[in-house]
């Protein structure tokens, strides 16, 4: 069963306190959402197009969410990319217009409620909470309590602060592009990519048997796990180091080679590295660390 | 550069791109031969099914045995399933009968002073919740001081998500009773835990 | 309602099982009576607590004893077995193939046991003389198991699972149509960058079939991740793939290319010209 008339009362309330406040440089939501089922763990997904994500579990059972909007608002640049990408949509083929189609058969008859002022849409739906941002609407940070098992798919781009995430338990899934991913006591699994941003994560245990991947372009990746995981590691790291305090054994790997001896009159040739692989503890749970620019860091908890 | 997200499978797509074989289709596919589709099952309720049998001994390895126990009934008595009820309720069936038999054997294995196994692990974990970590010591005891019977209809409804009137068939009684018992237990799990903590809220 | 009636709704309330006549009728009464407010304070609050207990995972081994037995189980079946035979196949094989493993030999005596055999049984088991074809046929069973397991696998919300939906079908024998075009698949539409990636390895194992190579080609142009496009070109410039040159210099033109992923697109044309 749905929840958003309630939540619609709420926002709409605090907006208005809000605007008695317009003095104020930016300006606060504040919204508790309970899952259908409060007793079985739960799912946030989050996507914020501009901004930052942080998320806090504590013993409650609702999910508690409060919205700092901030000033900034989209630069002329982004705005082009924005079009550029809306662009891209007419491109889709049979397969992904039948999607969309699809999409839009399930969402028929049902009201997705955008509060206008403020951009945000909550909706929820089968113990699943959706928290979204119209495209267009300014940089907003979200600051999000959850009962500790809940999972969590967090998406966000255009930010230097990224995403947080503390204390939780369950399954947790983020991309960012710019900004750093940053989870501390978690017990995973957890997949995770950015495009510019580091990646740092502090295990406080570790799930077994539920395989892991993080992966980052530009920046590091840098993992601490409690002392007596059992853990299968998969790492490749194009021009970065790899470095861990772990006693990790490891299968030979080739490091890249590139020869060039074109100038000299001689051939051209590129071996390509392979992975490293490594076993903590005898291995176990298969975690890969993938980084293009960074440094992978593989530390064991103090 | 920014990397764009691929706008044309969301996450409503993918749940939808789930496997739509219910439970009780596949356990009665493996009832017609097809056994190899327990796996699924397996993959589906086993960790659910270990927590439950944890919670009720409170010893790691006992409860491996029990799940792998219950999967073996699930085998052998495969061809007694029909879809009558839903698949989780006919396991928990077949797990509370285990559970009675291993209780059984136990008490003619060994002495009644059984010592409480603590299931989590030895080692403190470095970045620790220390509230919390007392709480749940706290509440393992107080949910092992309580009868069978509570125990049983308080992790099934609590923890292994079973609808009271699923409890209701599972046990064979009304779903009234179903109902005044798990508000007893949780009263009587309140009182405990209080006592635990020696007279102060929680 | 009075507080008969609110005591009864207590239990539905606390599972969240309540519709919204009855909680708007128990709601007026509470915002009355001050007993049963309490009371529903008091256990509501021991019900949330309850939240805090973890939820343990089991060691690795239940899940290879799981399958070993459901394998066993199947092999017995296959051998047209009545009870004793399939019970005596999971006794023989077990033993046989894990001859250092005494949790097994517990494990099976209480299989033996809870089976009505005994643990007599455990001394009378006969060892089969053509362990190569038993061998064969278990290796096609397990192979089937994981197949559709893996399959299931990943079509699954989770990204973990369906990491592990593509390491199991990495880890199938000869895979049939159906793993390749469920990998080719992920690759092409996973919503997580982690998983095609991880789709990436795992058809480099399979690259000998004749969809993987076409397949994997194709794929580049659609990919705008940068990770997966490295990994995809160093695959295919690693197992010499020369068709793919034509959608590397394709690549290469397109101007919202990471010049990261550019650099290595040359680099691999030449490697492949």
């Amino acid at each position: 069963m749905k929840t958003i008339v309630r939540l619609a009362g709420i926002i709409v309330l605090l907006w208005a306190v809000g605007m008695a406040d317009t003095a104020q440089q930016s300006q606060a939501d504040h919204a508790v959402v309970s899952f259908t089922n409060p007793a079985k763990p739960g799912t946030v997904e989050v996507d914020v197009n501009e901004g930052s994500i942080t998320v806090r579990g504590y013993e409650g059972k609702n999910v508690i969410i409060d919205a700092r909007w901030r000033e900034r608002a989209l630069t002329q640049e982004k705005r082009e990319i924005e079009a550029a990408l809306a662009g891209a949509e007419e491109e889709l083929d049979k397969e992904e217009l039948a999607k969309k189609k699809a999409q839009a058969e399930k969402s028929r008859g049902m009201k997705m409620l955008a509060v206008e002022s403020m951009g945000l849409t909550i909706e929820e739906e089968d113990n699943v909470i959706q928290v979204s941002v119209e495209e267009g609407k300014r940089a907003v940070d979200l600051i999000i309590q959850v009962p500790f098992s809940t999972s969590l798919q967090l998406s966000c781009r255009d930010d230097e602060r990224g995403v947080t995430v503390e204390r939780v338990d369950g399954e947790i899934e983020v991309d960012t592009s710019d900004g750093p991913i940053t989870l501390t006591n978690v017990s995973g699994p957890v997949v995770a990519d950015s495009s510019e941003g580091e990646i740092k994560v502090v295990f406080g245990k570790i799930t077994p048997g539920k395989p892991m991947s993080l992966s980052a372009m530009d920046g590091d990746i840098d993992i601490t796990l409690p002392l007596d995981v059992k853990a299968s590691l998969k790492m490749k790291t194009d021009e970065g180091q790899i470095f861990t305090d772990f006693d990790v054994q490891l299968t030979p790997s080739q490091q890249k080679k590139e020869e060039d001896e074109r100038k000299e009159g001689g051939g051209y040739r590129v071996t390509y590295e392979k992975v490293t692989l490594g076993l903590i503890n005898g291995g176990g749970t298969e975690i890969q660390l993938t980084t293009y620019e960074g440094n992978i860091y593989v530390r064991k908890a103090k | 550069m920014l990397e764009s997200k691929s706008i044309w499978v969301s996450p409503n797509d993918i749940r939808r791109f789930v496997d739509p074989t219910s439970d009780n289709r596949l356990m009665e596919e493996v009832g017609a031969g097809r056994v190899e589709r327990l796996a699924i099952l397996f993959e589906r309720h086993h960790v659910m099914l270990f927590n439950f049998f944890l919670r009720l001994t409170g010893n790691r390895s006992h409860s491996e045995d029990l799940v792998q126990d219950v999967f073996f009934r699930i085998l052998k008595y495969r061809k007694t399933y029909q879809g009558q009820s839903k698949f989780s309720v006919w396991m928990y069936q077949i797990a509370r009968n285990a559970h009675v038999d291993h209780l059984r054997k136990r008490k003619q294995e060994m002495s009644l002073d059984d010592q409480f196994e603590e299931p989590a692990s030895p080692e403190i974990p470095a970045v620790e919740r220390l509230n919390s970590d007392i709480d749940i010591s706290l509440l393992r005891i107080a949910l092992d001081r309580l009868p069978l019977r509570k125990k049983e209809v308080l992790l099934l409804s609590r923890f292994q998500e079973m609808k009271y009137r699923e409890i209701a068939e599972l046990l064979g009684c009304d779903i009234g009773s179903i109902k005044s018992t798990v508000h007893r237990a949780i009263k009587d799990l309140g009182r405990i835990y209080l006592e635990l903590q020696g007279g102060e809220s929680p | 309602m009075n507080c008969e009636r609110t005591k009864e709704f207590l239990a539905d309330y606390l599972a969240g099982e309540l519709d919204e006549k009855t909680l708007a009728e128990a709601q007026a009464h509470l915002a009355g009576c001050a007993a049963c407010r309490e009371e529903l304070e008091s256990l509501s609050a021991i019900w949330t607590k309850l939240g805090v207990l973890p939820k343990e995972q089991p060691s690795a081994a239940l899940r290879s004893r799981f399958y070993d037995m459901l394998e066993a189980y199947k092999e017995g079946l296959e051998k047209g077995g009545t009870a004793a035979r399939i019970y005596q196949t999971i006794s023989s094989r077990l033993s046989r193939l894990m001859p250092r493993r005494p949790t097994y030999q517990l494990a099976l005596a209480l299989v033996l046991i809870i089976a009505g055999l005994g643990s007599g049984y455990l001394l009378n088991v006969r060892f089969r003389s053509n362990a190569r074809f038993e061998v064969a046929t278990l290796k096609q069973e397990v192979n089937d198991m994981r197949r559709t397991v893996a399959v299931s696998l990943l079509k699954q919300a989770s990204a973990s699972e369906r990491l592990m939906g593509v390491s199991w079908s990495s880890r199938v024998d000869r895979p049939g149509d159906e793993i390749i075009t469920a990998l080719l698949e992920t690759l092409d539409h996973d919503p997580n960058v982690n998983v095609r990636l991880a789709a990436v390895d795992a058809l480099y194992l399979f690259y000998g079939h004749p969809e993987v190579k076409d397949g994997l080609v194709r794929s580049l142009a659609g990919q705008t991740s940068p990770l997966v496009q490295l990994a995809l070109i160093d695959l295919l410039v690693g197992i010499r793939e020369r068709r793919a040159a034509e959608a590397l210099e394709r690549l290469i033109q397109d101007e919202k290319l990471n010049p990261k992923v550019k650099k290595r697109a040359e680099l691999g044309l030449a490697q492949l010209s």
